[in-house]
């Protein structure tokens, strides 16, 4: 590009460097000459091939999006899984009464009853092939977990004379059938299980007792289905 | 130029005062006096803290194969230095130099002088009070842990009002343009000036102030993560490509309509594709194939702003040899074409697998951030300083140091680390190699990387010198411009030196 032919006037420069208003117009003014215009677009077409190498693009994108996309459900982890085993599997909330009922056994009573069910020989009872947990009914075993049971008791031929506290208020329904299902059934026992409603029923009867434990004598007077 | 084109269009298309009128250069003076006090400050400031990282990154590239040097110092442990070099690149100098250049090219390109700019002057020392507290903070201990947001989060009010004070001048010197055309880079300038508040405050509200739960953290995170370098630092180096290498070797873009499906695509895909850096993570597996296929997509705007610069500049490379600006800006513009598809590639599942968690990610970080970025805001630097100093660049072997020492270095830095990560990642996917040896692995690309650092160090310091340099420098009457070229090719360039600088 040619240099133009006049050279431009002054610029307008900040009124401070008046006093080196000369020089730095013949500086300014150079490096604006031989600036080129300000850029502009010219219009040549898109090529074909380009065009060509998009739409490909965009056809792997589509096929990659549908068969990769895990049914677009939030819990589906493996983009090669369709999706549709998580819907069919069974809805949240049913959970499996051993498996809560172990975690809550280790948790809540397993330090005294030990994992083994055993107990320890004059402290506490055992619970695996028990006379009391072994029963048709599980009313009075209901009632020892939410109330605890303390003084001299029997098991199984053996004296027994300590103190079980109540958990009334430290866990749900859920917990203390999924607990006694899992006592009932676990070590060689087989009782059968105890559904979550007959808990709630019993906690209701036995509201007024509070956190206060049992007796063995008080339990023996409860029948077992009650 | 194409004929057959309407002329409508070609109308709309050219600039209305586009000659050489003693009246339209006096308009350009008057708007590099109005932009020399705020862009001056900000390029003068970013420069401070482009040392400042390149301290902490020579350290944390030391500390990478010599963990005890220095580990005594909680301040200047691995964990506080590494996000502390981050931080000060990414907020200290590139958004910094970034928000300069945008400046003057807005204003040059609306034809309109800067508004306020001591105001600007001001927010801009705000700002950099911000990037003070959340460096110090790091170091502190302070970090919020969060990738490209570690600052805490009272740095990040700072760095958010400020950023609002300045960027709303460059939004309103758009909206009282006085040339109604839209060049290309206004487009870009003006998107990113808008998608940078909208990443920061999102990111920042969801991550560090009310932070949302669980994994989604991870998705919100590598949203902003990617999307600062997609839709903050890609736009504005674009812009600058766009109006540069028309405007040093004189020629118009090739072709507007790839001008206009490079933006619109960029628009449309890039803020998808930041969540395939949770490839193999807890995400819902659709998320992922979304974000995969956005990646994938993002080849669309990548080769058709590869095309349209590279079609702009055939016939004219031999300009790299005297234009200091056309040669960082050209390095830039060919770094952006290859990081891109390295980046499409990365997103593919296969590649992911080995690729991820290796030093192949900090490679291709640096191949984005630094071969593209920080060489185009050098080579705009170039052009910008001396309009805005009214001095020229006073010494031409440092700025051709500066070339060498920044270009060799990257690439010395790049390509072992590459080759060192997927090494590495292939050995961590194999269960017989146990993870030490794994580790062990890595240490010589992980030296190279200190040398390429050292490297970049130097040429950092040339430039820092240059700049102090032509801002020292007594105004004296007229001189010549220094041209590109060590002083003994003077002679050889001839008629050519310093037109095109």
């Amino acid at each position: 590009m040619n240099p133009p032919s006049n050279p431009p006037p002054a610029p307008k420069l900040d009124p401070h460097e008046d006093h080196e208003l000369h020089d730095v117009m013949q500086i300014h003014t150079a490096i604006l000459r031989r600036e080129k215009a300000e850029p502009q677009e010219g219009l040549e077409p898109m090529p074909i091939w380009l065009a060509a190498l998009f739409g490909a693009l965009l056809l792997w994108g589509g096929y990659y999006l549908g068969r990769y996309n895990g049914g677009f459900k939030a819990l589906v982890f493996d983009e090669k899984s369709s999706g549709l085993p998580i819907m069919a599997a069974k809805p949240p909330g049913s959970v499996d009464m051993v498996v809560l009922g172990k975690r809550t056994y280790t948790a809540m009573c397993a330090p005294c009853h030990q994992e083994t069910g055993l107990g320890l020989p004059g402290q506490f009872p055992p619970l695996a092939g028990s006379d009391w947990v072994n029963t048709a009914g599980h009313a009075r075993l209901v009632r020892i977990v939410l109330n605890g049971l303390t003084g001299p008791m029997e098991v199984n031929g053996q004296p027994f004379n300590n103190s079980m506290p109540p958990w009334r208020d430290s866990i749900t329904d859920e917990q203390v059938a999924a607990v006694l299902t899992y006592v009932r059934q676990s070590w060689g026992n087989k009782a059968p299980g105890v559904p979550i409603d007959d808990v709630k029923v019993i906690r209701d009867k036995t509201k007024e007792r509070a956190n206060q434990p049992w007796t063995a004598d008080l339990l023996k007077a409860t029948p077992e289905s009650e | 130029m194409n004929s057959q084109s309407s002329p409508s269009l070609r109308q709309a298309l050219t600039p209305s005062d586009n000659d050489s009128s003693p009246e339209r250069k006096a308009l350009l003076a008057e708007i590099d006096a109005s932009c020399r006090r705020p862009v001056l400050f900000m390029f003068a400031n970013g420069l401070l803290w482009l040392m400042a990282g390149t301290a902490l990154a020579l350290l944390t590239s030391y500390k990478m194969h010599s963990p005890n040097f220095l580990a005594d110092w909680s301040w200047l442990t691995f964990g506080r230095v590494r996000p502390a070099h981050l931080n000060t690149m990414v907020y200290g100098f590139a958004s910094q130099v970034a928000i300069g250049v945008a400046i003057w090219l807005m204003c040059r390109l609306g034809r309109v002088p800067f508004m306020q700019g001591g105001l600007v002057v001001g927010a801009t020392i705000f700002w950099n009070i911000g990037v003070t507290v959340g460096i110090v903070g790091i170091l502190a201990g302070d970090s919020t842990s969060i990738e490209w947001l570690e600052m805490p989060g009272y740095a990040a009010y700072i760095l958010f009002i400020a950023y609002a004070l300045i960027a709303i001048w460059a939004i309103i010197a758009f909206r009282f343009r006085r040339e109604r055309h839209l060049y290309v880079s206004q487009w870009y300038l003006l998107a990113a000036l808008f998608w940078f508040p909208w990443l920061y405050s999102a990111a920042n509200m969801m991550l560090v102030i009310d932070p949302v739960r669980g994994t989604v953290q991870g998705a919100v995170n590598w949203w902003f993560a990617h999307n600062v370098l997609g839709l903050w630092f890609t736009p504005i180096g674009l812009a600058a490509i766009y109006y540069f290498i028309p405007k040093v070797i004189g020629r118009p873009i090739h072709s507007y309509f790839l001008s206009t499906l490079g933006f619109w695509s960029l628009a449309l895909f890039y803020n998808w594709a930041g969540i395939h850096h949770l490839i193999g993570g807890p995400m819902p597996a659709w998320l992922i194939t979304v974000s995969v296929v956005a990646s994938m997509m993002m080849i669309i705007p990548v080769v058709t702003v590869a095309i349209n610069h590279h079609m702009t500049m055939v016939g004219h490379f031999k300009k790299l040899k005297y234009s200091p600006t056309l040669r960082f800006i050209v390095f830039g513009a060919m770094s952006y074409t290859v990081v891109s598809l390295q980046g499409s590639s990365m997103a593919i599942r296969s590649l992911n697998e080995v690729t991820h968690f290796t030093h192949y990610t900090i490679a291709h970080a640096h191949l984005g951030v630094y071969a593209f970025f920080t060489m185009v805001m050098f080579g705009s630097m170039y052009y910008i300083v001396p309009r805005l100093a009214l001095r020229e660049w006073p010494s031409a072997r440092l700025i051709s140091i500066h070339f060498w020492t920044t270009a060799l270095g990257i690439l010395l830095y790049v390509v072992p680390l590459s080759v060192g990560g997927v090494l590495q990642g292939l050995a961590m996917n194999n269960p017989d190699i146990p993870f030490l040896k794994t580790v062990e692995l890595t240490k010589p690309y992980l030296v190279t990387r200190t040398f390429a650092g050292i490297l970049m160090t130097v040429g950092h310091t040339v430039f820092a010198v240059n700049f102090v340099w032509i801002l020292a420098r007594r105004r004296k009457a007229y001189q010549p411009p220094v041209p590109f070229i060590a002083a003994g090719l003077q002679q050889e360039a001839g008629a050519q030196l310093g037109k095109d600088i």
